[in-house]
Order: C-alpha cells, then sequence, then structure tokens
C-alpha cells in the first residue's frame, strides 16, 4: 500500500509539471514527517548536502563542458566532414554520416543533448540540403544520439556509478560494444528504410589530397575519444579527472587549434554549461534524501518480494524492469528514471545474480530509449526545435528505429557477454 | 519601489552567475591541477578535497537559485498543456505553493543544520558553516522567488517556462 501510493505521488508531482528535482524533494520531505515526524528534516538537508558533493558527480559539469566547447569551437564541424567521407557515398549516405558522426562525438561528450543540440544542427542542416525531408532527418538526429551516452565517456554512468557504487571505469568500458550495436542497428535500419524510400547517394570520393586535408584537420579530433580512455586505464586520472582532461583538450582545439572559440564565446559556454549541469545536480541532490527515505521505509525490499512473487526466473524479472523503465521513459525524463529506480532496482538484480555493472548498461539504455519516445523525450524536443517541425511529425518516422534500438537492449539484456567481456578483459573485475 | 526590487534582482543574478562561473573555474583549476601533480609530484594542494566540496556546493545552488529565478528548472508540462486557461492558471499557483512551501522548508531546516553542525573542517581549520550555507542561504532566495512568480502567475502576468535543457 505505502508502495504504491509513493510511487503514484512521484509519478503524479511529476506529471502536474512541479519541477523534478522539487517533486522528489516534497515526497521525500512528506514521507519523512508522516513515518517518523518533522524532526528528522536536518537529515533530509545533510543527505542533500552529501548528493550533492559527491566526487565522482564532479564529471558532470566538465563532460558537459567538453561537449559544449566541441559545438561552439569548430570540432563538430570536422568530425561530420570525417563522417562523411566514411559512409557518405552509400544510399541513404547522410542518414548513415549523421549514426558515424553520433558514434565519434559520442567518444568526446558524454550527452545524448549535447549531441542532438550541436553535431544536430550540421547534420540536419546537410541532410536537408541534399534533399533528405526535413521529418526523415530530424528523425535520425534524435535516435542517433541516443548512442552518445552509451559510448564512453558517458554522464548517466558517472550518475549510475556513484549513485549505486558501481566503477565508474567498468561501466565506461562495458558500454562500447553495446554502442557500436546500437549504431549497427540504427545503419541496418537506414538501409532498409534507404531502398525503400530510394535515398539519394552522397558525392563521389574527393580526391585523395582532399580527403588527406579533411582527415588531418579533424585528426586532433578524433584523438580524443583514445586520450580519455587511456588516462583513465592507465590510472593518470580518474574517470571525473578524464572530464577535465576532455574539457581542456576541447578548449584547446575551439581556441588555439581551430580559432573559433573566442573569450566571449568561452563565457556563454561556461555559463550554459554550469546551468545544465545545475538542471541535473539539483535533482541528484534531491534524489539522495528520496533514495534515503525509500530505504528507511523499507520499499525496495517490498517491491523486490513482490517481484519475486511474480516470477523467480531472472529473465522475467528483467524482462519486466525493462517493460517498466520503457513506459516512464515515455512520461518521465531519463535521469530522474534513474535515480527513483536504482534503490529499488539495484537489490533485486543483485539477488536475482545480474552484475550491477551490466544492468548498469540496461538502466542507462532504457532511459536512452525513453529520451526519443513520445510524448515525453528531451531529445526529440531539440531535434523538433532544430528543425522546426512538430514532435508527431518525428514520432511518424521514429518507430522502426526504436523498435531497432529495443532489439539492442533485448540483446544486451540477455547476453551479458556483450557489456561485460571488455571490463573483463581489461581487469575490472566484474563477476561475469 | 520597483526599481529597488529590480536592482536587488539584478544583483542577485549578476552575484550568482559569477559566484557560479567563479566556482567553476576554481574546480578546473584545481582538478587539473591534481592531474599535474599526481604525474609531477612538486607539492601537495593544501586542503583539496574540502575546497573542491565547497566550490562544487556552491555552483550547484547558485546556478539552481539563477534557474528557480527563470523559472526553468526542468518539468513535465504534458498535463498541462492538456488543461484550458483558467484550468493551468489553477494550476501553475499549485505549483508555486508548492515550490514556496519546499523552498521554506529547505530553508528553515537547512538554518538549523548549519547552526547545528558545529563543526570545523578538518584540514583548513575554517567553520563548516561556509560550506553549509549554500543551501539554507539559496533556498530562502529560492522562496523569495516562488513569491514573485506566485504574484505574477495570480496576476496574469507571466507563466512558468516549460522544459529546460536537461542532459541526458
Amino acid at each position: 500500500m505505502l508502495i504504491t501510493a509513493v510511487l503514484v505521488s512521484v509519478c503524479f508531482v511529476i506529471l502536474i509539471g512541479i519541477p523534478i528535482a522539487v517533486a522528489l524533494g516534497l515526497v521525500a520531505i512528506v514521507l519523512m514527517v508522516v513515518s517518523v515526524g518533522p524532526d528528522l528534516l536536518v537529515v533530509f538537508i545533510q543527505r542533500t548536502y552529501a548528493g550533492t558533493t559527491s566526487f565522482p558527480l564532479l564529471a558532470i559539469p566538465f563532460f558537459v563542458l567538453a561537449g559544449n566547447l566541441m559545438n561552439v569551437g569548430g570540432t563538430t564541424e570536422r568530425i561530420f566532414q570525417v563522417a562523411q567521407l566514411c559512409v557518405g557515398r552509400i544510399r541513404g549516405g547522410l542518414a548513415h554520416v549523421n549514426v558515424i558522426g553520433s558514434v565519434i562525438f559520442a567518444g568526446m561528450s558524454g550527452s545524448a543533448v549535447a549531441d542532438a543540440a550541436g553535431m544536430g544542427v550540421i547534420e540536419h542542416r546537410a541532410m536537408t540540403k541534399a534533399g533528405y525531408t526535413g521529418r526523415f532527418a530530424a528523425t535520425i538526429t534524435a535516435v542517433s544520439s541516443t548512442i552518445g551516452p552509451i559510448i564512453p565517456p558517458s554522464i548517466p554512468f558517472v550518475i549510475y556509478g556513484s549513485l549505486a557504487n558501481v566503477s565508474v571505469g567498468a561501466l565506461f568500458l562495458a558500454g562500447i560494444i553495446p554502442g557500436l550495436l546500437m549504431a549497427a542497428a540504427l545503419m541496418a535500419v537506414i538501409m532498409l528504410v534507404a531502398k525503400r524510400m530510394d535515398l539519394p547517394r552522397g558525392d563521389a570520393l574527393p580526391p585523395l589530397r582532399e580527403a588527406a586535408s579533411i582527415v588531418s584537420k579533424a585528426g586532433p579530433a578524433l584523438l580524443l575519444p583514445p586520450t580519455i580512455l587511456l588516462v583513465i586505464l592507465t590510472g593518470i586520472a580518474t574517470p571525473t579527472e578524464a572530464a577535465v582532461v576532455a574539457a581542456a583538450y576541447a578548449f584547446v582545439l575551439g581556441r588555439f587549434v581551430y580559432r573559433e572559440l573566442g573569450w566571449a564565446a568561452t563565457v556563454d559556454v561556461l555559463w550554459d554549461t554550469a546551468r545544465q549541469t545545475a538542471q541535473v545536480m539539483f535533482i541528484i541532490a534531491l534524489a539522495a534524501p528520496f533514495g534515503w527515505v525509500l530505504i528507511q521505509q523499507q520499499i525496495p525490499n517490498a517491491i523486490l518480494n513482490a517481484l519475486l512473487g511474480m516470477s523467480s526466473e531472472p529473465w522475467a524479472i528483467l524482462l519486466i524492469i525493462n517493460a517498466v523503465l520503457l513506459l516512464l521513459g515515455m512520461f518521465i525524463e531519463g535521469i530522474a528514471i534513474m535515480i527513483i529506480a536504482y534503490p529499488v532496482l539495484l537489490p533485486i538484480i543483485v539477488k536475482i545474480g545480474v552484475d550491477p555493472v551490466h544492468f548498469g548498461v540496461i538502466l542507462v539504455l532504457n532511459i536512452m530509449i525513453g529520451l526519443v519516445t513520445p510524448p515525453v523525450g528531451l531529445c526529440l524536443y531539440v531535434v523538433a526545435g532544430i528543425a522546426k517541425i512538430s514532435i508527431a511529425e518525428i514520432t511518424r518516422e521514429i518507430w522502426p528505429y526504436v523498435l531497432a534500438l529495443i532489439g539492442v537492449l533485448m540483446l544486451i539484456t540477455y547476453v551479458p557477454a556483450i557489456s561485460l567481456w571488455l571490463p573483463n578483459l581489461l581487469g575490472y573485475g566484474v563477476t561475469r | 519601489m520597483m526599481a529597488v526590487l529590480r536592482g536587488i534582482d539584478r544583483i542577485i543574478f549578476l552575484s550568482c552567475k559569477y559566484g557560479a562561473l567563479a566556482c567553476f573555474l576554481g574546480l578546473f583549476v584545481l582538478l587539473g591541477l591534481a592531474i599535474i601533480l599526481r604525474l609531477v609530484p612538486l607539492f601537495t594542494i593544501p586542503g583539496y578535497d574540502e575546497i573542491v566540496e565547497f566550490l562544487f556546493i556552491w555552483l550547484v545552488m547558485l546556478t539552481s537559485l539563477a534557474l528557480w529565478r527563470e523559472g526553468s528548472l526542468y518539468r513535465v508540462v504534458l498535463f498541462e498543456d492538456l488543461l484550458p486557461p483558467a484550468g493551468r492558471k489553477v494550476l501553475e499557483i499549485g505549483i508555486n505553493l508548492a515550490m514556496l512551501a519546499f523552498a521554506s522548508t529547505l530553508a528553515i531546516y537547512g538554518f538549523a543544520f548549519m547552526q547545528m553542525s558545529g563543526e570545523t573542517t578538518p584540514f583548513l581549520r575554517l567553520d563548516k558553516a561556509w560550506w553549509y550555507a549554500a543551501i539554507p542561504l539559496c533556498t530562502a532566495l529560492m522562496a523569495l522567488y516562488s513569491l514573485v512568480w506566485l504574484r505574477r502567475v495570480i496576476r496574469g502576468e507571466a507563466a512558468l517556462e516549460p522544459a529546460g535543457t536537461l542532459i541526458g
């Protein structure tokens, strides 16, 4: 009864339009006051403070900063040109370029919205200029942006790792193969659609000298993803500090190599980044006491027992969890889902023998799909704004791609090795 | 009177913006220096963890205050969009009252927490109240801004912004 009341209350206050951070905080305050009285509200403040100042979360502002600096400093444009060189010639070439561009961008930024808002502008403009419909271009831009937080670095992985006390390095490695699978799945659907819609082929390959020039100009940018992984894997920097390396690298590229980043623009980027960070950090700060109250009230245990009562088969429980997360993703923003879900789901998945690293990939992929499923899909809104079309228009085109992503989700859910092989290989000591 | 209030609002906004930017740059420099010093251990940064914690809490709280002031904290407007204008106004009043109650509670208990902590930081030996003050100070200002929003919504002058930008 209490579980239902709490979960319904949270969803209700979020859906009626109270800011998500405030909604989580309000429910936690009410629950605290009702269960133990107002005296314990000082603990609420202490938990909020602790939730805000967790060291791993410092990665968030710096990975966002890296993405924003690349968008303003000319790096994103050069990544797009390289992607065009790789796959631009095949039928529906620019749609494939869109996906490959997002894969490369994903290796530098950890945010789907940074991809949709930065890379998305260039991708959409190039596609519509080449004769693709605005609707199709917007759809591909939205779905490809979801790859961003799966391939490292990844802001959702940093948040999950911090909340669930799981190695962020292991999560980063676990995301690489699933991210590439997502790209492959999207490109497979694009190939089918390209044939059906008779989409144009891209321009012929440029002369060798021009191609070499494009690659050499983008070279410094392309070095960023391996640099980030290298500094983490060699222990030079923690994942949090690697975010600072990424931001510093993006700044040097934009300011001194490509010379497209002025000082005034840098200040604007810093302020935009601080604002985007606070949007997430304020939610995380208030999620900390919310999670604490849930545990105090033994709600995760009650849900665990309820789920185990329905089935004791791990595959069935994982299927239910995926279905619930996908459903929530249609209505609630992803980070909020992660924060609400992790204290409830983590004990369950540990109980049924699923590795927390593996589950991190499942959880983040679920919330990424939520970013492009209507009616509430943040990347849909970003891309619709860029393309100046309605959400409904994108929604009509998006389902084959969403189904492909759900297919990848199922594969990743039931074949743990896809996520865990690489972290195990590199000695990150996950259990499978 | 309105000119004075506008002036105060401007001062609060500029303090939030440049205070947050200073914290951000401070964090950038400190974390960057930590990596360099790990490779070339010339010296250690005294009170590193304490300074990082201080800058981070103030960065988050000051910027959250700026977002609260603009009414651009991330929220879902799905249900609100379905309502007729009168229903929407009633809902917005309810939302602002809830936000006012929330911010006031945090300000009151945040202040109590700050007062009762009595801690000093282990290395710099500074009063930890400077760290904890970020929550009651910023949430007290949030409560004031909620009153301003409430007045504006009741008078039909403005509605809250729809969704802000959120990292996915």
